[in-house]
């Protein structure tokens, strides 16, 4: 007889709720009355929303994802692979999607998606894995952090974890090593596994129940590490489970590979799993398309379709479920990648990309930000930034989850302005936000003596323009005082500044805006 | 300051505190046998696992002896019979044929290599050979040549304790490095910044100690090297660029020779070094002032890195409680350590290394240049439960794979007389647990371990020759393989 049929046989089953409680915690069903608690229940009740996160692991080629269409440098850039305008799906004026995104396609006129162009980080790192960490961590290039952007936030919601354990796991990756995103500053705030079957069945749900305190040692501190992780995997396999069985069916049939995570995903979020973030991704670093990535067809096609037709039939799922209204997710790569084509039919690492966000609750049908610019690159022959990738991590956590600006600082590390992409808890600002930003110009772009930065204001209001390094840091404020509704036009002298990227905000009563530039020399 | 305390302070912005012990790198405990816990601790941080024969010969030695008989090992262990067959002259049928052969030879070189590791006596050498692996890393699927897998392998393993500089030197020709790194298409004119980025970031001084310039001329100066007929790394004047180049402040028309000479100038890095080691047999979360006694001994004795280890191993610092158990096991330390502890002989070569990649890691293929992470990254809600059904399938006999038995089952009944009480219940816990985990157990689980052993048989029904003891022992056992603190050592 195994240990584990002896121990249920043996009548020694131990509630899960003892088992949380011999941890050293408190019993989770005393905790109801706490604040932690309460904020947790305030959170499920009033706001459950979710938020799903794609990576695309190994860097998505953007140019052939969303394609100038129009642009002769594309063209000549990509002898072999580039897609040809009449191979494309109709986007806009200039612009195509590649045929294999008729998914993508379809919410986007449906006003369920939209793009943001040209996203990336000032001073871009082409390594796979820092600029994942990059990515996952929401840091400068050349900060190292080893707690993520959703475990930070995941962490001001459940500020003693894991003392107190939330009742439910408040981030789930489909996969089998756990992300460096959720990891929060008390530790892997989320969990992972690949099945909810497998992994209750993989669970031992008795164990011990009666641990004796962890010496007070580093050695005690790893224990007690241990200790969570199991304790994680005992009580959330069970919800897991719990939820799961709630929804044995899906409602729309997935396509192959992504789709059969996200088809996870929405039978736990039907099931209602308390859960905040679910990441899901492309199994190893499948869009690093050195070589014979081929074109309308090929291996970043399939690709391509593989992410679109999953994430288009995990939103029609969800709407099917009846929970569309609060699922929403972007794609994310850690890079894009170089506008000129290698000598293998591939493409090497690159830098700013467009990226996609989902949702009924999107505001949809947008396109963020400028066509990719092929005449001004980097000195490596990479594209220019558009977006700091943390303002759509901005959006996500104040639009969409309504994070006070406190957390959102704990969150992303630093001050972000929100693009305008999703529609907020209290929706107060948001179209006057998003006609200030798709005003805003920088010009010329890339400057060296005078930056110029135009712009509509929505109405009269107190403004502010200041000019800010990669850092944050304030180097100038070229602009303090009133204006009027209508065209605007701030100045800025940057002949005595380094070569490198800056960015304009524009703060203008309650509305807050930033736009990226590049000084060369 | 407790983990909660710790991670408040990160939390809130401050910046973590190193390690506090007040032991530095005097010798601990110099005329003193090893105790049995301080030999778990040195046998558990420098060859996988304890096996008995380790340990019983370990209790003989002062900490300083058990240090030095543990640098020793065969350095030289019989080869796979085409680890040096000419990658050039050698033929295949098709490219099919290559390709399955060249994958048969990853798969019985990855066998070979967690034998020696399972089998080893009383040495640091596989040990710190992984070390090297996952410090200089290639991978087989980019090398695609297991010949020169096999060679680098053999590189770290002739030079396991041996001179970090001349290590360092011959990663620079060495052919599996050149192909992974992109440096052997490097050329005068055209650097490729591959290699030159990693070496400087990864291999020698670590983030920051560098600029993106030191980067381009350090790529420059290390043009020029290729594969030659042989398989060996070689230095192609025609190709490298002869020009000078600024490197870390100094001028001249740098070679590859002059690039490392100049990085091991540099106090960083022998803390890179330094650090590295630290994490690797102390923990993982460094004291610094240790880290630069560590370098400057380094530096004292040239990069000879075997008296620097032995200092470190035999130090009160590294012997200190406060660390006992805070190193989290890696898939190969658990898989190996299986064997190792109990003495067993028959775990089949392809299960060690599928469930080595289930817990995320393959050896002879990091999933990054920057080599496997480790610590935390090791276990998560889909690696524990894993770990911890391997461990209970195991005490059973039996692949948790396919659930098919292995060849003979570990002898439990064997392993269990090992221990002087092992008549008496309590004791033998005792006894049995100190080996087996680096966590003494307090009343609660020292219960928990009993109820495990007797089954509900009266404690005074115990010995080791009752009926179904086996049954009982591999219930005990089970139950200490699945506690948390199994996963730490």
């Amino acid at each position: 007889m195994k240990r584990r049929e002896f121990m249920s046989k043996s009548g020694k089953a131990v509630a899960l709720t003892t088992v949380a409680a011999g941890l050293g915690g408190m019993r989770i069903d005393a905790l109801a009355a706490s604040p932690v608690m309460n904020r947790m229940n305030q959170l499920a009740g009033d706001n459950d929303r979710v938020f799903v996160l794609v990576q695309l692991t190994g860097g998505n080629d953007g140019l052939n994802t969303i394609i100038p269409i129009d642009n002769a440098d594309y063209y000549k850039a990509r002898p072999t692979i580039a897609i040809q305008k009449k191979d494309t799906l109709a986007l806009r004026n200039g612009l195509g999607w590649h045929p294999a995104l008729s998914g993508f396609k379809s919410m986007y006129d449906k006003g369920t998606l939209s793009v943001v162009q040209g996203v990336t980080y000032p001073n871009p790192d082409r390594s796979h894995f820092r600029g994942t960490d990059i990515w996952l961590t929401a840091t400068d290039t050349d900060v190292f952090k080893d707690t993520g952007w959703v475990g930070r936030y995941l962490q001001t919601l459940a500020p003693n974890f894991p003392t107190t354990m939330p009742e439910h796991p408040l981030a789930v990756q489909i996969g089998t090593s756990l992300t460096l995103g959720f990891k929060a500053p008390g530790g892997s705030i989320g969990i992972t596994f690949r099945d909810p079957d497998a992994f209750y069945s993989l669970v031992e749900q008795n164990g011990n129940s009666a641990y004796d305190a962890a010496p007070k040692t580093y050695g005690g501190d790893e224990l007690d590490f241990m200790r969570s992780v199991e304790r994680s995997s005992q009580l959330y396999s069970k919800a897991v489970k719990a939820a799961a069985d709630k929804v044995k069916q899906n409602k729309v049939t997935y396509p192959t590979g992504l789709g059969q995570s996200l088809r996870i995903v929405a039978r736990l979020i039907a099931g209602g799993l308390k859960t905040k973030f679910y990441l899901v991704n492309i199994q190893g670093n499948s869009f690093d398309t050195h070589i014979d990535q081929g074109g309308a067809t090929g291996a970043h096609a399939s690709l391509l379709q593989q992410v679109s037709d999953g994430v288009k039939a995990f939103m029609d799922d969800c709407d099917q479920l009846g929970i569309g209204d609060r699922v929403a997710g972007m794609t994310f790569s850690e890079f894009g990648r170089r506008v000129m084509e290698n000598g293998s039919r591939g493409t090497d690492h690159g830098t700013a990309a467009p990226l996609f966000v989902f949702g009924k609750n999107v505001i949809g049908n947008q396109v963020h930000g400028a066509d990719p610019n092929l005449t001004s690159l980097d000195n490596r022959g990479d594209l220019l930034m558009d977006f700091d990738y943390r303002q759509v991590y901005a959006a996500a956590l104040m639009q969409w989850f309504g994070a006070a600006q406190t957390d959102l600082q704990q969150a992303l590390l630093r001050d972000f302005a929100p693009l305008p992409l999703f529609n907020q808890l209290s929706s107060a600002g948001d179209e006057e936000s998003a006609q200030l930003l798709a005003s805003m110009r920088t010009y010329p772009n890339p400057s060296s003596d005078v930056a110029v930065i135009s712009y509509s204001l929505p109405s009269a209001a107190d403004v502010r323009v200041t000019m800010h390094d990669i850092r944050g840091s304030v180097i100038g404020v070229p602009f303090s005082g009133q204006q009027q509704e209508g065209a605007q036009t701030v100045s800025a002298n940057v002949a005595t500044l380094p070569a490198g990227t800056y960015f304009f905000t524009i703060n203008a009563g309650r509305l807050k805006q930033m736009k990226a530039f590049t000084v060369m020399r | 300051m407790n983990r909660r305390v710790f991670f408040e302070r990160v939390f809130n912005g401050e910046s973590p505190q190193p390690l506090s012990i007040t032991a530095g790198l005097e010798p601990y405990k110099p005329t003193d046998k090893l105790s049995m816990d301080d030999a778990l601790h040195l046998l558990r941080r420098t060859t996988f696992a304890p096996t008995n024969d380790d340990l019983q010969r370990a209790m003989t030695l002062t900490p300083a002896q058990a240090v030095a008989a543990l640098f020793s090992g065969n350095q030289s262990p019989i080869e796979p019979s085409w680890g040096r067959v000419n990658i050039y002259t050698e033929t295949f049928a098709n490219d099919q044929a290559r390709q399955t052969e060249y994958y048969r030879r990853y798969y019985e070189m990855q066998s070979w290599w967690l034998r020696l590791m399972r089998t080893s006596t009383f040495s640091i050498l596989e040990n710190l050979t992984l070390f090297w692996h996952n410090h200089f890393c290639s991978d087989y699927l980019k090398v695609y040549y297991p010949q020169l897998m096999f060679i680098q392998n053999d590189t770290f393993r002739k030079n396991a304790w041996g001179n970090i500089k001349t290590l360092t030197t011959s990663m620079i020709a060495d052919p599996a490095m050149l192909i992974y790194l992109d440096n052997i298409t490097s050329i005068k004119g055209n650097p490729n910044e591959n290699f030159a980025r990693e070496l400087l970031e990864l291999f020698t001084l670590g983030v920051n100690n560098y600029t993106e310039m030191d980067i381009v001329e350090a790529s420059r100066a290390l043009t020029g090297w290729r594969i030659n007929t042989q398989m060996k790394g070689e230095f192609r004047q025609q190709l490298w660029d002869p020009g000078d180049k600024v490197f870390k402040g100094q001028k001249g028309k740098w070679n590859a020779d002059d690039i490392v000479r100049i990085i091991f100038e540099h106090e960083n890095c022998a803390k890179y070094f330094a650090r590295k080691l630290y994490k690797h047999f102390v923990y993982e979360i460094p004291d610094e002032k240790i880290v630069g006694e560590l370098a400057a001994l380094l530096r004292q004795n040239n990069y000879e890195l075997k008296p620097v280890l032995q200092i470190l191993l035999s130090s009160a610092h590294f012997f200190d409680m406060q660390v006992r158990g805070a190193m989290v096991k890696s898939p190969i330390e658990f898989m190996v350590g299986l064997s190792r502890l109990f003495d067993f002989t028959a775990m089949p070569d392809d299960y060690s290394i599928n469930r080595s990649n289930l817990l995320t890691q393959e050896i002879l293929n990091p999933p990054t240049v920057e080599g496997w992470k480790g610590y935390h990254l090791w276990v998560n809600t889909n690696t524990y439960p894993q770990r911890q059904r391997i461990a209970e399938a195991f005490i059973d006999g039996r692949r948790n794979d396919n659930n098919m038995n292995f060849t003979v089952k570990p002898d439990v009944v064997a392993f269990a007389k090992r221990f002087p009480n092992v008549n008496d219940p309590r004791k033998f816990i005792t006894e049995a647990t100190q080996y087996l985990i680096a966590f003494p157990q307090g009343t609660k689980g020292s219960e928990y371990l009993l109820e495990q052993l007797l089954l509900n048989a009266p404690d005074y029904e115990w010995n080791i020759t009752m009926n179904n003891v086996e049954l009982r022992l591999r219930s005990f056992l089970q139950a200490v393989l699945t506690l948390p603190e199994f996963q730490l050592h």
